[in-house]
């Protein structure tokens, strides 16, 4: 063994660091290999993933967790659990937070909530994106309420950057209690198929409350918050399938509010195309059979490219990112196919957040209308399509970016 | 959905557009309640009926004299009237009333 650095000399100054350094490094063998397991990457195996090769900037790789509760004085990891930093995607700069379960579960205490609120900061002050990578156990109780405060520094700071900077969630690993919200504030969530949980209450304690019983793929799964609960806006087959979506999402949205959202170079026909041409004969002739609203939009944007959002979640309204003459445009349209294209509570809420979304970001939004009306029923009534359908209404008329319609049937 | 009285600045239709209150079976159905009651042969005065609705009111020809209705086009000429559309609109400036925050009903 070499003998200790002389801390009184600067070779030896610069030596200690770089051991500092070394330690900071995943040493975490049998933890990593459980998550590996699980079909997870490690938070720093998900930056690498993510970010632009060389391009992540770490903060806060040296700090630690200052309670002495519960014998967590003995154990005081480098980064206390969390990864932080700042890099570039497709060359443009994102914050980026990427909790890391295998270090106390990924739960959050003071110091894991205050290097998460430096990097949020940091992501207004420069006016970027900021990107959570979430894989928590939730609140580390140890900490008690010093945890809890630091969820609500989290939300406050989501709050006040909602509609000036985009704000993208992806679930990566469990997501339960009070840590659901910050989430469910941001603009966009994505979770991974199998290994992404999210719920107020788990399993045990519906069992305990409601004697309902529930598994936590039901009850929290990935599946049931793209389709069920309109929660999530994208379902990753796997981890990398969740970066190439959220790579995509990114293409299409301004770094802030007062900036444009990036342009493509295209040559777009100026004339009209044999492609151009079938949309002539998409209509039926009978009203009440129905063709796929997909190819319409298909057949007008660039590429023919269309980025979906909450595919599964409200299918007779579609919403989504595409671009004309290489700029970003929002596309909502009825889904003929799916419910005759009635409009619902679920379609309207999709609707109206994707409008408002559009709006807040400075992308125009083009409308596609082949709508019946809205879907008759008790259901619908007494869970309030009166209020909630007036989200919809409210968001177009409140919406300042342009608006462009084109009404194919019924409107 | 996106009608120029919400705010849209520009509306384009398809002739197969039908802009109306509600389809031409409802429609129908309450316009001619007591008069299909007493036909002789409801079925038949109710196509009747129905075809002289849709005959008058669903087509995008009655939107468009008002101008509610920006364009009339035909299906295949809508990516290029939405490409050009937007590139007019690139420079739109619209300003809302001062306030603190609107209340949309949540």
């Amino acid at each position: 063994m070499a003998a200790a650095p002389d801390p009184h000399t600067t070779a030896g100054k610069a030596e200690i660091l770089r051991d500092r350094r070394a330690e900071a490094v995943d040493r975490r063998g049998a933890a990593v290999e459980k998550q590996h397991a699980r079909g997870k990457m490690t938070a720093m195996e998900r930056i690498d993933a993510l970010l632009d090769e060389g391009s992540f900037q770490q903060l806060d790789g040296l700090a630690k967790h200052r309670s002495v509760n519960f014998g967590l004085e003995n154990n005081r990891p480098y980064g206390d659990g969390v990864i932080t930093g700042y890099g570039t995607v497709d060359g443009r700069p994102v914050c980026v937070f990427a909790q890391d379960f295998t270090v106390f579960g990924g739960s959050l205490g003071e110091v894991f909530g205050e290097k998460i609120v430096k990097v949020m900061d940091l992501a207004m002050k420069t006016g970027c994106p900021v990107i959570g990578l979430n894989d928590s156990g939730g609140a580390r109780i140890q900490e008690g309420v010093v945890s809890l405060g630091l969820y609500g520094e989290i939300f406050y700071r989501n709050v006040q950057s909602s509609g000036v900077i985009p704000q993208i969630s992806m679930i990566m690993g469990p997501c339960a209690g009070g840590a659901v919200y910050s989430p469910a504030i941001t603009d966009f969530t994505i979770m991974v198929d199998k290994t992404s949980h999210m719920f107020i209450t788990g399993p045990d304690v519906i069992k305990t409350v409601t004697g309902e019983d529930v598994e936590f793929e039901d009850l929290g799964g990935a599946l049931t918050h793209n389709s069920k609960s309109g929660v999530a806006h994208y379902l990753g087959s796997d981890e990398n399938d969740a970066f190439d979506y959220l790579k995509a999402l990114l293409s299409f949205l301004p770094s802030n509010n007062l900036d444009n959202a990036p342009v493509s170079e295209v040559q777009v026909a100026l004339e009209i195309t044999d492609e151009d041409l079938e949309l002539d004969t998409i209509i039926p002739d009978s009203p009440n059979q129905p063709y796929d609203m997909h190819r319409v939009i298909e057949h007008v944007l660039d590429n023919s490219e269309f980025l979906e959002t909450q595919a599964l979640f409200a299918p007779n309204i579609l919403c989504g990112f595409g671009r004309v003459e290489g700029h970003s445009v929002g596309v909502v349209a009825n889904q003929p196919m799916q419910y005759a294209g009635t409009l619902d509570i679920d379609a309207s809420e999709k609707a109206a957040r994707f409008v408002r979304t559009c709006d807040a970001f400075n992308i125009p939004v083009l409308t596609f209308v082949d709508v019946p009306g809205f879907l008759p029923g008790t259901d619908q009534e007494w869970n309030g399509i009166i209020r909630r359908g007036a989200k919809l209404i409210y968001a177009y008329a409140e919406a300042t970016v342009p608006l462009v319609t084109v009404i194919t049937r019924k409107a | 959905m996106g009608s120029t009285h919400l705010g849209a600045d520009l509306n384009l239709a398809w002739p197969t557009a039908e802009i109306a209150v509600m389809g031409g079976q409802g429609a129908v159905n309450i316009l001619y309640r007591k008069e299909l009651a007493a036909a002789a042969d409801p079925d038949a005065e109710r196509a009747r009926l129905l075809a002289e609705y849709q005959d008058t009111l669903a087509n995008p020809y009655i939107a468009a004299e008002r101008g509610y209705v920006d364009r009339v086009i035909l299906p295949s000429e809508t990516r290029l009237m939405v490409t050009r559309g937007l590139r007019a609109l690139r420079n739109k400036r619209a300003t809302r009333p001062p306030k603190k925050h609107g209340n949309i009903p949540l």
